[in-house]
This record gives structure tokens, C-alpha cells and sequence, in this order.
């Protein structure tokens, strides 16, 4: 009877094992990285790293130092992906003020405000080595050259960062007809005093039955003191750029007509200076 | 004979366990990107305290920088920035960068959690 039986038994066998391998190494105790990098983190715990270098550089205003710690990422385009994050944190109901951090961040990565390079005290140290640097030291030369990624730049570099505070007036008002643009968009340009684009500016839109806060320099690539905003149309709009800066009404999606005698809807282009 | 089947059929489950370990730990191991951040090198960790540390000196909020801490883990808080400033201490970081880790140590160590605080 037993020689009936085939080997079917031995597939048996392998399924069972196979289950549980497969249970065991995927499940129960799969593989875990250490001594990770934070490019090895998952997108959200990488957002978090982002912001804490961004939370940082707002307290400490050293960019060299900011960008070393982005650069860990490899992004492409690391400013983009802030400005992208900021959206995303904006969109999903997070902390404006979390928010404005990454923008200026995003604004100042690849626009740098002028430095005020202060004379070097004596209570100021040597720029620090990189951990991979500083654990070779006991046997390497002291000529070892830091690699980019983990140079941080001497605190004796301070920057002048804008004073967000101060009121806007609006320098400039007109309505932009542009067939190119598909959607009628409210477009803001904010500068401070010198007339340099300025990031992390708040603005704030009001309508009927609603209102929106967003912040400049969300993109970068376009200007670091830009933000737009999509109208609907048949709404009016109010508009205010800082936290105590003028209020602009009145503001719809205007008709525009392009060559052929096509109606569409466009918008407007409001430039706000600093005071 | 029956003896020999079940010898067979043992060795058939250890074939199969050996490939299906074989497969999620080295064929399709879990994604790169999910390592979790208590298994940060020590050098990140430290610079992640650091940033903690420096954002803490601007805001002066202890609760945020105690939150933000536990990021590496459900140790106390307070551990994340001891191991730091002696991993700090030992890679030649500049004294700055110490005392601004150890100033946080000392707001960590005088505080105390309120519940409704602490949320970024």
C-alpha cells in the first residue's frame, strides 16, 4: 500500500517548509538595516530629518552646515523637494509654522542672502571632521581632507535673515492675460527693502465662504519670494501678503480673449515690497 | 521504509525552510528604504541631537525638543543626548556644538512632562 503513495509526500514537505521560511524571514524576523543613513529611512522619517535640518538652519542661520545635512539624500533637486514638502505639510492641515521653515530653507538653498562674516573670536573652534574623518584620525595624518557631505561651516558666519515682521505694500497690480497658463492663477511676488525676492512670507486669501494661508517661496525654481494661488471664477477674492501688511480686494478671475476670439479665464500678478 | 519516507519528508521541510529564509532575507529582503531611525549610524544620530539641540536654542521648548527626540527611540529621552555628546566628545566636534548639546541635557534633566505638552 505504502508504495502507492508516490512521493508526494516530498512536495509536501517542501511547501511546509517553504511557508514557514518564507513566515519566518519576511514576518517574524525580517532583515534589519543598522548603522543606517538617513537616505535609508522611509519617505515620512525622511520628511521628519528634513525638518529638523530645516527647524535648525532657522535657529542657527549657518546654510553650509543646513546643506551638508541635505545633501545626505541625495536628492536631485534637495530646495525642490522642501518646497515640496512644505506643500504637502500645508495641504495635509500641518503647522504653518513647520511649513515656512522648509520654504525658507527651500528659498535659501540655492539663493543664498548676503553673509556678514563676523571676525573669528578666540572661543571659536576648528571646523569639526566628519565622524568617518575623526575615526581614522588615530591612525591618519592630521592632513586628511573632510569629504563634503558631513563639512560643517564654522560658526563664525552669520547671516542676515529677513525680518518676515515688518509690513507689505503692494508695489504693483495687474491683471495677467497669458493663454499659455491654463489655469487663472493669483500669482505673488514678495521683496524685501532691497528689492530681493523674499521667502517664508505669509499670505493669506479670503473669500466668501473661505480663506487659505500659504507661504512664498514654495517655488523655488520660479522665485524664492513667489506663491500663486488657483481662483475660481466668479469669486472675489481679498488678499493679504505679511502679517500686518495691506489688504488687497477685489481680486477675480478677470476674461481674457487670446487671438482667435477664444474666452478664457486670467489673473493677476500683485508684487508686494517691504516697508 | 516508513522510516525512510518520514527521513525524506523531514529533509523535504528543511529544503523548503532553507529556500523560503534563503528568499526574504537575501532574494527580496524588506525595502532599503525602511530602515528605522534607532538604527541610524551614530554619527547621524548625533548630528540628528545636534539639530534637535540647535532648534532648541532658538525656540527654547523643551517639550518640542523632547518629542522630537524620541525619533530615535522610546529610550529616555535624555539618553539620546548623553550618548551624543560623548560620541561628540570623541570625534573632535567643536565646543560649541557641545555645549549646545549639553544645554539641552540640563533643560531635558529639569524637566517635566505636562501632559498637554509637547506635539511637533
Amino acid at each position: 500500500m505504502n508504495e502507492d503513495r508516490g512521493n508526494w509526500f516530498l512536495l509536501t514537505g517542501i511547501i511546509i517548509g517553504l511557508a514557514f521560511g518564507l513566515l519566518y524571514s519576511l514576518w517574524l524576523n525580517p532583515v534589519t538595516y543598522v548603522d543606517a543613513a538617513p537616505g535609508s529611512l522611509s519617505p515620512a522619517n525622511q520628511d521628519h530629518y528634513r525638518l529638523m535640518a530645516a527647524l535648525a538652519y532657522r535657529a542657527n542661520g549657518d546654510l553650509g552646515r543646513a546643506q551638508a545635512r541635505l545633501q545626505i539624500f541625495d536628492d536631485d533637486n534637495p530646495a525642490y523637494t522642501l518646497g515640496a514638502q512644505a506643500q504637502r505639510m500645508l495641504a495635509e492641515g500641518g503647522d504653518p509654522d513647520m511649513a515656512r521653515a522648509l520654504a525658507q530653507l527651500a528659498a535659501d538653498y540655492n539663493n543664498p542672502l548676503p553673509e556678514v562674516v563676523l571676525p573669528p573670536t578666540p572661543t571659536l573652534e576648528a571646523t569639526p571632521t566628519p565622524p568617518e574623518v575623526a575615526m581614522l584620525e588615530e591612525t591618519a595624518t592630521p592632513e586628511v581632507t573632510p569629504t563634503p557631505v558631513m563639512t560643517f561651516t564654522p560658526r563664525a558666519t552669520l547671516r542676515s535673515l529677513p525680518t518676515i515682521a515688518a509690513p507689505f505694500d503692494l508695489r504693483q497690480r495687474e491683471i495677467v492675460c497669458d493663454p499659455a497658463i491654463t489655469e487663472s492663477l493669483l500669482q505673488i511676488e514678495a521683496v524685501d527693502g532691497d528689492g530681493a525676492p523674499l521667502a517664508g512670507v505669509q499670505v493669506q486669501i479670503t473669500w466668501s465662504d473661505g480663506e487659505d494661508l500659504f507661504y512664498t517661496g514654495l517655488y523655488p525654481r520660479v522665485s524664492p519670494g513667489y506663491a500663486d494661488f488657483q481662483m475660481e471664477p466668479e469669486i472675489v477674492y481679498s488678499l493679504r501678503v505679511g502679517e500686518a501688511g495691506e489688504t488687497v480686494t477685489g481680486l477675480y478671475a478677470s476674461p481674457c480673449e487670446d487671438g482667435e476670439g477664444s474666452s478664457y479665464w486670467g489673473g493677476w500678478l500683485l508684487r508686494f515690497g517691504q516697508q | 521504509m516508513p522510516s525512510r519516507r518520514l527521513t525524506y519528508f523531514i529533509l523535504a521541510i528543511i529544503v523548503g525552510a532553507v529556500i523560503g529564509l534563503a528568499f526574504g532575507w537575501f532574494v527580496r529582503p524588506a525595502p532599503v528604504r525602511s530602515a528605522s531611525p534607532q538604527y541610524l549610524r551614530a554619527d547621524y544620530q548625533t548630528d540628528y541631537v545636534l539639530m534637535v539641540a540647535e532648534a532648541y536654542a532658538g525656540e527654547g521648548n523643551v517639550a518640542n525638543a523632547a518629542e522630537r527626540l524620541h525619533f530615535l527611540g522610546n529610550e529616555q529621552v535624555n539618553v539620546y543626548v548623553r550618548q551624543a555628546i560623548l560620541y561628540a566628545g570623541q570625534h573632535n566636534y567643536s565646543q560649541v556644538d557641545i555645549e549646545t548639546m549639553n544645554a539641552l541635557s540640563m533643560a531635558l534633566g529639569n524637566w517635566i512632562p505636562q501632559p498637554d505638552e509637547g506635539a511637533k
